[in-house]
């Protein structure tokens, strides 16, 4: 019989199996249901003229509360449960006794699948499991192949041969085109998407040790570079969607969670207390807790995010319960982390060969016996340590028809490889969703979350924290002089003991966040749906420093204490009306529209006191210091109004259109711009659904064409930059200690405005043999004009710099994904490659400007002079600057002829880029890129029976860093700790060279030169991870469904030529002007653990 | 309601279009000079303390000092220099926060009182000469910049002639002088502030730098006259916590201790030797300096053994080194009770002028204007009395008498920042001359000025860099 998809039906009263009877044989479709739900006493009417299948079912099913599946021409009609008395309830048996099969089905984590279509091969009969996955299926004869088919999973066929009890495991199909994928304010078929979307599902997210989202997301998503800059626990890390496109703001995307923006990202979580504690939002989501992410790059996807869609946005969807049995989910893990690689030092004694090579050639007064040298010291061995890290999660999950519930908590216990840091948290979550009415559906996501830090001291430019100071330490000096720290660890200089730092220090930062959402959905008429949501984000830091006397600043200042409180207070207002229309099966429409409100409202205070009578008290009774400065506060608001709209239009399920808007209103910005609108249009086309293209279909079973073009923007400014300001401070006038000063800081700019993006994205989506091998392939261009920056404006004006929206910066490239199933069956191994290739470009500065040196916020480091950072037209954002390294000055011969600060034997030569004899500024040039070539990861899933192994790797080709630590770790006059390649390779009057210059070389007035500039390429290793499903159905304990057991080492290897700890590690953060420069980065940890994951 | 939704309501900030409405808030914009001069990165806190008086012949380095510091006495300082950055732009922040005074008060406001208004502007004039006396005899060639910037598109200002820039110093401190209040006149609690007396030190030293030598006269004498100041009774006094803002004092950057918000005297830590004291000891005292006195005089002991409490700067376990002699006249022992090491803890004032530099002065004038007279010895031997000194007797030479004076200047003055200064008005090849007497680090004529700092050059299209940079 021909099958189409499409009903006539014109029936009244009519009994329902008969309705259903006439459907099949009007479409060919099997369609199977339990007659304990579909019975001849259930009378239906219906007119139907040429309706599709759906349709016709849907007005059918629905009154009668009853659902269905379509799959392969098969419909299942099932009715969701009511009562857990008849979730037990087995499926009934035939009455006729005949050989049958029976089983449990469930998805790979164990999970029981209801629904799933399980029918004899060439034959009609069929049935489906119920809730608890059990299904039970007469057969004819042995031998009979079972055929187990549900949406979203791949389909299985097995031979019974004489079984007749049948357990099966079945994988979630690779991609599946019907897969509903989150997208702003909504969601939509992954078939229907014309945007740039990336998808991360939770099991490929929570992979090896991930404390916090963001981790997992590394090198798993073409065109998301995720970097790790520092190993302190609990930190951040830095996300570039398709590049930096922003002087100014942070550059890190949106982060969604579950429709409420994280207010303000890291800036509302900064405390002004002068603590390096970096943690990311996203460390304040239990990784565990989430279903999925949603990457969206291009406009078409983040335009409805406006002004703050510039960057990409991210969308987390925490895991909702289901409907059926009650879920329990048990994972543990427990570990060691330990220091990857060791920076490579001076010996004591070659340190002491050089000191005294600099010594006589300085002049300077100290020569060491190198036979008898005072200590001998390995500082690095001082500050690191073996570190255990534990986990552990809990999940309830489950619900009926009516009420669904998930419910989890989660402990992490994180100890840092640096003696003294660590990271805890507690994490609570409770999502809820009622069903009041058949119109109306209420639910709520509450997750309430503390950290609790212990902070190492690191990354500043000047290496005087603890950890950049370890590697500077004399080795011959010791720890400990007299059972007390040592204050300084160099010779001349003033560096503090960072043992002594690392060691006393009290440096926590404490974190409290609650966020909650309540929401209502009503149906209104058919087709039409009202969202309503509050949100709130409530957020509390504390941090809390304490210096003692026995370490260098606790002894300058007496004891020194300092705590700061920040506190914030975020409310969301999201408001939307959604309405769906369908018309004759040949256009499907769907417009959304709605309006927000978003407010924030922070406040900090802290506080600093010194000279304490004893360290017992450390930082809890300020009012026993000497000294105690005035707090201040530091309060900061913003809030933003929207109207947001998206049209989706499908023809027939080919021609596909989006169109998104939102206009924001900002109280950011200037009196003059206050609102701004940002669209956004992309079309798609199926092309494998045309009629002329169905002969190639058994080859290539989905082909998809994209194109998007939109504009987002920027806001990333602090409060208030628009109005001019003054501020206050207090001076000291004689006998008036506190006389208070006021005075202008800020020149007013009425035009301020946001950055505009405009980002054209060209997109194809291929798929080969049923999805077997999947292609996904992107271009972009994205130009951000009206670019926010505070520029540097004439000192004499009395002010240093202005916030002003000047120029504009380019981002094109390319992305890669492929996902492939290589090999299926008994063995099998999947496999996802994604590399991406970004080109930034800064296109315009203001009037004519085309560099701008050392510009605010970049590097000026004080103490070493060095100033690698420059903006330049028509270079990226991120160019490293200086002078060119041309060795070391062989001899006299050759010293003569040099003109430069210094020019004798030995010393340190730049070239003279612009030939005039002499080393002027105007010989800095470009020295290096912090830009990649490209990034990309592999990802390899092998499984045979139930054992798994997985292996994750990720790359970075072609970026430079700039090592300030090597700079100070070739400063011989200073008596630092000096770096081995120096030692080796170095001047000496006994063996001139023209490529080192010797110890003790005066490199200050050119430090920022090419020498310590490194290729950063790096290839790593970052996970492998062995697990073993145990076979619960053959351990005969009732309760258990689920138990894997997985090993799993991180940070496995990194294959790099960078002699610093991490290729990876910036100083900077996620300052656009400083990238790739590293000193004193908490490094890295390489970790080994073992987990159990139990579902009951 | 959208808009107001939008509106941004600053809070901790005030905005300046509501402000200059009554005497304390008028008071608060004049004390916030005073922020930008002695505090934060103020230059009479710091760096133009140090660095002018560095530059001089007096002080060496420490070989392991931080580059941009040492570049000062080590001749090396290039545009890119950020602590020169940090000079040049704290005197036009200071001289923007003056302007802003003088422009809005002489507006009207009926909120502020007439009296007040024009004290308070004397004293933004008397601070925006002040800075410029220093910006035109370090750069020369430096922009004058007398009214309030307010237009983003309206900052970029040209050199202006070294001549017109002297003009409008002495311009404001005549109108200074005019309008402020005698030291004594000060309720004891605001004794600190700037004076008539101040006004006329600083007039003074502008007609000494133009060579105009009776209108300088004039005005030591008026100081002299007013009997608002004397010397103390010995040199240990004039450094006491105690007597600060007292006798001998005209100007002083007053700090007290307080590690934050940076009310201590930053500057000390410069001076100071690393061990024992925790300073930083990044610049001390050169032989050449040193052998100017005699080290058996009061002076000399005070100002360099600071009780004789010397430690070796490298610390006990070398065993090989040589002593650096340390500056050690601003630390009070007296006031410390003792010895405690205090790197970030000073609450020494900064003594910017003293009764003992118009002393000198008129010796130098008395000199310029009617040669060696008995009252140019007395004026200098009343100096070299307290100082411990053998009195200077019987000079007859004019040019004689005037090196004589410089040399006691120095002594005296040493670390106090007048070095500089005096050497500079007395012309680029005397300043040159003296520089190389005493410091291995051959100065380059050019370097008798410093270079615009980049940061300026860069997005100032109008400024041109000293020649030789």
């Amino acid at each position: 019989a021909t099958k189409s998809q499409t009903v006539t039906l014109k029936v009244k009263k009519q009994p329902l199996p008969e309705v259903l009877a006439s459907i099949k044989a009007q479409t060919g479709y099997l369609i199977l249901y339990n007659d304990r739900y579909v019975n001849p006493q259930m009378l239906v009417s219906i007119d139907v003229n040429n309706q599709r299948l759906e349709t016709v079912l849907d007005q059918l099913l629905s009154p009668r509360q009853l659902t269905y599946y379509i799959k392969d021409q098969t419909i299942a009609i099932r009715r969701p449960k009511t009562t857990s008395a008849q979730i037990t309830r087995p499926m009934p048996v035939p009455e006729v006794q005949q050989p049958e099969v029976s089983g449990t089905v469930t998805d790979e984590s164990g999970q029981p699948l209801e629904g799933v279509t399980v029918a004899v091969k060439n034959s009609r009969v069929a049935t489906i499991t119920d809730s608890n996955g059990n299904y039970r299926i007469p057969i004819s004869k042995d031998g009979t192949t079972l055929v187990f088919t549900i949406v979203g999973f791949d389909a299985q066929e097995h031979r019974m041969g004489t079984r007749r009890v049948f357990d099966l495991r079945l994988k979630a199909s690779l991609s599946d085109l019907d897969e509903v994928v989150v997208v702003g304010y909504g969601t939509t078929r992954k078939s229907d998407l014309t945007g740039s979307i990336a998808s991360v599902k939770s099991e490929d997210l929570n992979i090896g040790m991930v404390q916090s989202a963001d981790i997992g997301l590394r090198g798993k998503v073409a065109g998301v570079q995720v970097t790790q800059i520092s190993g302190q626990p609990g930190a951040g890390t830095t996300i570039r969607i398709r590049g930096t496109n922003s002087i100014q703001g942070n550059n890190e995307p949106l982060y969604v969670v579950d429709g409420i923006p994280l207010s303000g990202g890291n800036n509302a979580e900064g405390l002004a207390t002068g603590i390096d504690a970096s943690t990311s939002g996203l460390t304040h989501i239990s990784p565990s807790d989430i279903e999925s992410i949603e990457i969206l790059k291009d406009a078409s996807a983040t335009a409805i995010y406006g002004a703050r869609g510039a960057s990409g946005v991210v969308l987390i969807t925490t895991k909702r319960g289901k409907e059926g049995a009650s879920n329990v989910n048990f994972n543990v893990y427990t570990g060691m982390q330990q220091l990857d690689k060791k920076v490579e030092l001076t010996s004591p004694e070659e340190w002491a060969i050089m000191w005294n090579e600099a010594a006589e050639y300085l002049n300077l007064p100290t020569r060491y016996d190198v036979n008898n040298l005072p200590a001998r010291t390995d500082w690095q061995n001082e500050i690191y340590r073996k570190a255990p890290i534990q986990n552990y999660e809990l999940m309830f999950s489950g619900g009926n028809e009516k009420m669904r519930y998930m419910l989890s908590s989660g402990y992490m216990d994180q100890k840092g490889i640096v003696v003294n840091s660590s990271f805890k948290r507690y994490s609570f979550r409770l999502n809820l969703d009622r069903k009041v009415s058949d119109r109306l559906n209420i639910g709520a996501n509450f997750s309430v979350v503390g950290t609790n830090s212990n902070v190492a001291e690191s990354a500043n430019e000047n290496a005087t924290d603890a950890v950049g100071a370890t590697l500077l330490a004399s080795p011959t000096l010791s720890v400990k002089e007299n059972g007390e720290y040592i204050l300084y660890v160099d010779m001349d200089n003033k560096n503090p003991n960072p043992v002594s730092k690392l060691r006393e220090y009290v440096n926590k930062d404490i974190r409290s966040r609650l966020l909650g959402n309540i929401f209502g959905e009503l149906d209104i008429i058919p087709g039409l749906k009202a969202k309503v949501s509050f949100s709130m984000d409530v957020s509390n830091g504390k941090a809390n420093f304490y210096a003692p006397k026995s370490t260098t600043v606790g002894k300058l200042n007496e004891g020194l204490a300092r705590v700061g409180v920040v506190n914030t207070v975020y409310w969301n207002s999201t408001n939307t009306l959604t309405y769906t229309k369908e018309i004759n099966d040949i256009h499907r429409l769907t417009v959304m529209g709605g309006v927000t409100w978003e407010k924030s409202v922070g406040e900090s205070l802290s506080s600093t006191a010194s000279g304490f009578v004893t360290d017992l008290l450390t930082f809890n009774n300020l009012g026993s210091a000497t000294n105690l400065s005035t707090a201040s506060g530091n309060p900061n608001m913003f809030s933003i109004h929207s109207y947001i709209g998206r049209a989706n239009y499908s023809l027939l399920d080919r021609y596909l259109l989006t169109f998104t808007g939102r206009i924001d209103g900002s109280s950011r910005f200037g009196a003059e711009n206050k609102y701004a609108v940002f669209p956004s249009l992309a079309l798609g086309w199926r092309l494998s659904e045309e009629p002329f293209f169905q002969p190639l279909k058994a080859t290539v079973n989905n082909l998809k064409l994209r194109v998007s073009h939109g504009v987002t923007g920027e806001q990333a400014i602090p409060s208030f930059r628009s109005l001019s300001s003054l501020t206050s401070s207090v001076i000291i006038l004689g006998e008036d200690a506190n006389a208070v000063g006021f005075y202008q800081t800020r020149l007013p700019n009425p035009n301020l405005k946001w950055e505009r993006t405009r980002q054209t994205d060209l997109g194809i989506d291929v798929g080969f043999w049923n999805n077997r091998l999947s292609l996904v392939v992107d271009v972009y261009k994205k130009k951000t004009t009206d670019l926010l920056f505070a520029i540097d404006i004439p000192r004499t004006s009395g002010f240093q710099s202005a916030l002003q929206n000047i120029g504009s910066i380019e981002n094109k490239g390319l992305e890669v994904g492929v996902s492939a199933q290589l090999l299926s069956g008994k063995f099998s191994w999947d496999m996802t490659i994604n590399n991406s290739f970004n080109r930034n470009k800064l296109l315009a500065l203001s009037s004519g400007i085309q560099e701008i040196y050392n510009p605010t916020g970049g590097i000026i480091s004080g103490d070493t002079k060095s100033q690698p950072t420059l903006l330049r037209v028509g270079m990226p954002l991120g160019i490293l600057y200086g002078y060119v390294f041309d060795g070391a000055i062989l001899d006299e011969a050759e010293a003569a002829t040099i003109k430069q600060s210094r020019s004798a034997p030995g010393e340190l030569k730049v070239k003279d880029i612009d030939g005039d004899g002499a080393i002027t500024v105007a010989d800095k040039t470009i020295i290096g890129n912090a830009n990649p070539k490209y990034t990309g990861g592999w990802t390899n899933n092998f499984s045979y029976k139930g054992f798994g192994l997985m292996v994750l790797t990720h790359w970075s080709v072609g970026n430079n860093i700039y090592s300030l630590q090597h700079v100070m770790n070739t400063f011989m006059d200073r008596g630092y700790n000096m770096a081995k390649d120096f030692y080796l390779n170095r001047w000496t009057a006994e063996n001139p060279n023209n490529h080192t210059p010797r110890s003790g070389h005066d490199a200050r007035n050119y430090v920022d030169n090419s020498w310590h500039v490194f290729n950063g390429s790096f290839f790593r290793i970052k996970n492998i991870t062995l697990s073993y499903d145990i076979p619960v159905n053959t351990l005969d304990i009732k309760f258990l469904r689920g138990l894997r057991a997985y090993l799993s080492a991180d940070n496995v290897h990194t294959f790099t030529k960078y002699p610093g700890y991490n290729p990876e590690g910036s100083a900077f953060g996620n300052n656009s002007l400083a990238q790739g420069v590293d000193i004193g980065v908490y490094p890295n940890a390489k970790v080994f653990m073992l987990g159990l994951n139990v579902t009951f | 309601c959208a808009d107001k939704f939008l509106e941004e309501q600053p809070r901790g900030e005030v905005t300046s279009e509501f402000y200059y409405r009554n005497d304390s808030e008028a008071l608060a914009a004049v004390y916030g000079i005073y922020g930008m001069v002695f505090f934060y990165n103020g230059l009479l806190r710091q760096d133009m303390y140090l660095r002018p008086e560095a530059s001089s012949d007096l002080f060496t380095y420490k070989p392991g000092a931080a580059f941009n510091a040492r570049s000062f006495p080590q001749y090396f300082v290039d545009s890119e220099n950020p602590l020169l950055l940090e000079m040049w732009s704290s005197a036009y922040d200071a001289i923007g926060r003056c302007n802003a005074v003088i422009g809005n008060l002489s507006k009207d406001h009926p909120g502020i009182s007439e009296d007040i208004k024009a004290k308070l502007i004397g004293e933004a004039l008397f601070f925006r000469a002040l800075m410029n006396y220093y910006l035109v005899q370090i750069w020369g060639n430096v922009p004058l910049v007398v009214e309030e910037k307010t237009d983003l598109g309206e900052l970029n200002v040209e050199q202006a002639d070294p001549a017109d820039v002297w003009q409008q110093i002495i311009e404001d401190a005549v109108a200074a002088v005019a309008a402020l209040p005698e030291k004594s006149e000060y309720d004891n609690i605001q004794r600190a502030r700037a004076s008539k007396g101040a006004a006329r030190l600083l007039l003074a030293k502008s007609y000494m730098a133009l060579g105009n030598w009776n209108a300088a006269d004039e005005q030591i004498d008026q100081i002299i006259g007013s009997a608002e100041y004397g010397l103390e009774a010995t040199i240990v006094d004039v450094f006491k916590v105690a007597n600060e803002n007292g006798l001998e004092s005209i100007l002083e950057g007053n700090y007290s201790e307080g590690f934050t918000p940076r009310k201590h005297n930053s500057s000390m830590s410069f001076w100071l030797p690393r061990e024992g004291f925790l300073g930083n000891s990044t610049y001390s005292p050169n032989d050449y300096a040193l052998a100017m006195y005699n080290p058996n005089s009061a002076r000399y002991k005070y100002y360099f053994s600071g009780k004789g409490v010397m430690v070796s700067p490298y610390g006990e376990a070398i065993t090989t080194i040589e002593k650096r002699v340390y500056l050690m006249k601003f630390y009070d022992f007296e006031h410390r009770g003792g010895f405690a090491p205090t790197n970030n803890d000073n609450p020494f004032n900064n003594k910017v002028f003293r009764y003992a530099d118009v002393l000198l002065m008129k010796a130098e004038v008395e000199n310029e204007l009617r040669g060696p007279t008995p009252v140019a010895h007395n004026m200098l031997n009343q100096i070299r009395g307290r100082a411990g000194e053998e009195p200077v007797e019987g000079i007859t030479d004019k040019g004689a008498f005037r090196e004589i004076v410089f040399t006691e200047r120095a002594m005296e003055l040493i670390g106090e920042n007048h070095r500089y200064f005096d050497l500079k008005r007395r012309g680029k090849e005397y300043f040159l001359d003296k520089v190389r007497q005493s410091r291995p680090d051959e100065i380059k004529d050019h370097q008798f000025l410093l270079p615009i700092p980049e940061a300026d050059l860069r997005v100032n299209p109008l400024l041109e860099q000293n020649p030789g940079y």
